[in-house]
């Protein structure tokens, strides 16, 4: 009797051991491959902005296009590896603004000295741009260096596991930052990098965004109005009525519609003119019962009564059982792609079941260039090796948002198809987009 | 009497060792995401990235925002996009869901639960440009955190139980 519990006892202790130790090696284990995972960031961050560093001294001192050209794309190269190191760091929720902001300046500086690289140097404006840039990265990869070294010699790396939090999801509730070495090490740079004056840059970051919708400001009533106005009938005793508001750059008025038991659709108002950005309807759609030209069809018809301009299809998406048509605006034969209008159709009953036209109230398109070369001439800048097969006038926007009137040309190329934009004043190949098959 | 009570607790020993070598391996299989149960012939031939980036945005947005209105699901997909289009985030929507301690969902791992379909349709909505978040970045909900940093965000709206912040 007294041997056989000895016994049951130790099997008992004996599990216990195994069990807890199982649970620590399997604990140990995750730690070390998360810890190894920021480190790994971490370190390649710091040879990434060492060689960004090298890069930048060496594109102040080219004078050949053959060695800009090269320079700018391996600094692009480095600046797109840094940005991932820094999104795989434990950083969420600290203020790293000056050091992203710093890569996102480098980024934009290095595409547009690479886009107006046709045969000259970068002009003495982008050039002192740079040299600033550079001043900046000198700094930040001194000190990266260091933390390198300060982390080797004083604490072990592995001691920096115990600093690493017990629980995700405790680190995320904390004081963002407060908890991780290598975090604290980069918000010092952060701190460091406030006596900088901002880079003097042509194009701020600010112009990344695009215009936005005007006019004068409107009533919570008058958004219902204009959301009734809009709305489909789809049934007797539709309830409107303005549920939410938002601030920020665009305010608006969120105005829901109730038809009896289905849940709402949400139009969204602009408080500035009125105009109706969005409309989502949550319905599943739960089979196909339309073709899609009749679904286009319920589109057209959808705009024609809102009395949109001339419009013409670009695309069409059918997914969820919806099918996506995009329209833009076609104004005497031109298509404006920066008015873009989609609206979503249930593939069963034809009823529309959302919008988006925010860039289309936000561009309003004043023609205000002619074009200097005929399609005919526009054609010549085309590459040769592609197989022409539709051409038509196009406005579209380049990376500043800025309106450029081009000759828009279908083309084929081995087995894929390609949209190219030849600018009408210049000859400048503008954009290409890749035709999805 | 005797032998049956050693036999007992000797049966209650190996028992106990049974119970722990399931958690041991119950443990060891933590963290493994949940294979789908989706039979081969209904799997499409060939996913492009497009419905890759869909399918693991409405992940997010199934695991974020159950429970929450429409708006708010599209909400939630809003503020994933507009991080990816921020010079300050990571430039892709895997890079912005998987930044380290951002999302809570990926922590304890309802992220890899598949998304239903109103989540996908809000997804969707989101991809074609519809932002009910009005341009925000982040989102948290009053009554489960008590990080000071994310309240002191401006706010720009309220959806459901979620506040989003720029």
């Amino acid at each position: 009797m007294h041997k056989l519990k000895i016994t049951g006892l130790f099997i008992l202790i004996i599990g216990l051991a195994v069990f807890g130790g199982s649970q620590y090696y399997i604990n140990r284990t995750y730690r070390l491959q998360l810890e190894a995972g920021y480190r790994r960031a971490f370190r390649e961050l710091a040879v990434h902005i060492d060689g960004l560093e090298a890069e930048l001294s060496k594109l102040l001192v080219a004078n050949s296009p053959t060695q800009q050209f090269g320079g700018l794309a391996n600094i692009l190269r480095l600046v797109y590896a840094a940005q991932a190191n820094l999104g795989q760091l434990p950083a969420y929720g600290v203020n790293l603004t000056r050091i992203k902001n710093l890569l996102a300046y480098i980024q934009t500086a290095a595409l547009e000295a690479a886009q107006g690289m046709h045969s000259v140097q970068p002009a003495s404006a982008m050039r002192d741009a740079f040299a600033q840039l550079y001043e900046q990265v000198q700094y930040v990869n001194a000190e990266l260096q260091a933390q390198l070294t300060a982390g080797e010699s004083k604490a072990s790396w592995a001691s920096w596991r115990g600093l690493l939090p017990a629980s995700l999801p405790q680190a995320a509730d904390s004081s963002p930052g407060s908890r991780y070495p290598l975090v604290q090490a980069l918000l010092m740079i952060e701190d460091g990098m406030e006596r900088f004056p901002d880079p003097d840059f042509p194009s701020e970051l600010k112009r990344l965004k695009g215009p936005l919708p005007t006019g004068e400001l409107i009533s919570a009533a008058e958004a219902v109005a204009a959301a009734r106005a809009f709305v489909p009938e789809t049934a007797a005793g539709m309830e409107l009525a303005v549920t939410n508001q938002s601030e920020g750059e665009f305010p608006t008025y969120t105005v829901t519609v109730k038809v009896g038991d289905q849940e709402s659709i949400a139009v969204e108002i602009a408080k500035a003119g009125g105009h109706v950005l969005w409309m989502i309807n949550p319905r599943v759609v739960r089979e196909q019962r339309l073709s899609e030209a009749e679904m286009v069809g319920f589109a057209r018809q959808f705009l024609k009564d809102r009395e949109f301009p001339e419009v013409e299809l670009i695309e069409t998406d059918f997914s969820l059982n919806r099918l996506m048509c995009s329209f833009v605006v076609s104004e005497d034969g031109v298509l404006i792609y920066p008015r873009l209008v989609k609206v979503q159709v249930a593939a069963d009953n034809g009823e529309i079941v959302g919008y988006q036209g925010l860039a289309y109230q936000a561009f309003a398109y004043i023609r205000t260039t002619t074009p200097v070369l005929s399609m005919e001439q526009a054609r010549a800048y085309v590459i040769e090796t592609a197989e022409i097969l539709e051409q038509r006038p196009a406005v579209i926007l380049d990376p500043n948002f800025e309106q450029k009137l081009t000759y828009e040309f279908r083309v084929k190329h081995g087995a894929d198809q390609f949209l190219i934009y030849i600018n009408a004043e210049n000859g400048a190949e503008e954009k290409i987009t890749r035709v999805e098959p | 009497m005797k032998a049956r009570l050693d036999k007992t607790f000797l049966m209650y020993g190996v028992l106990c060792l049974a119970v722990c070598a399931v958690l041991i391996i119950y443990a060891a299989n933590q963290g493994q995401p949940p294979q789908e149960q989706a039979p081969p012939e209904e799997r499409k031939p060939r996913l492009t990235i497009k419905d890759n980036e869909l399918d693991l945005l409405a992940r997010a947005v199934h695991a974020e925002a159950k429970g929450e209105p429409y708006e708010g699901k599209v909400a939630v997909a809003a503020v994933i996009l507009n991080r990816v289009e921020h010079p300050e985030f990571p430039n892709t929507i895997a890079g912005v869901i998987y930044e380290p301690l951002a999302f809570q969902v990926v922590a304890n791992g309802t992220i890899n639960q598949p998304p239903d379909e109103v989540a996908r349709q809000a997804a969707y909505d989101a991809l074609h440009g519809v932002d009910p978040s009005n341009g925000a970045l982040y989102f948290y909900n009053p009554a489960k955190t008590q990080n000071r940093w994310i309240r002191s965000r401006p706010v720009l709206k309220q959806i459901g139980r979620h506040i989003f912040t720029s």
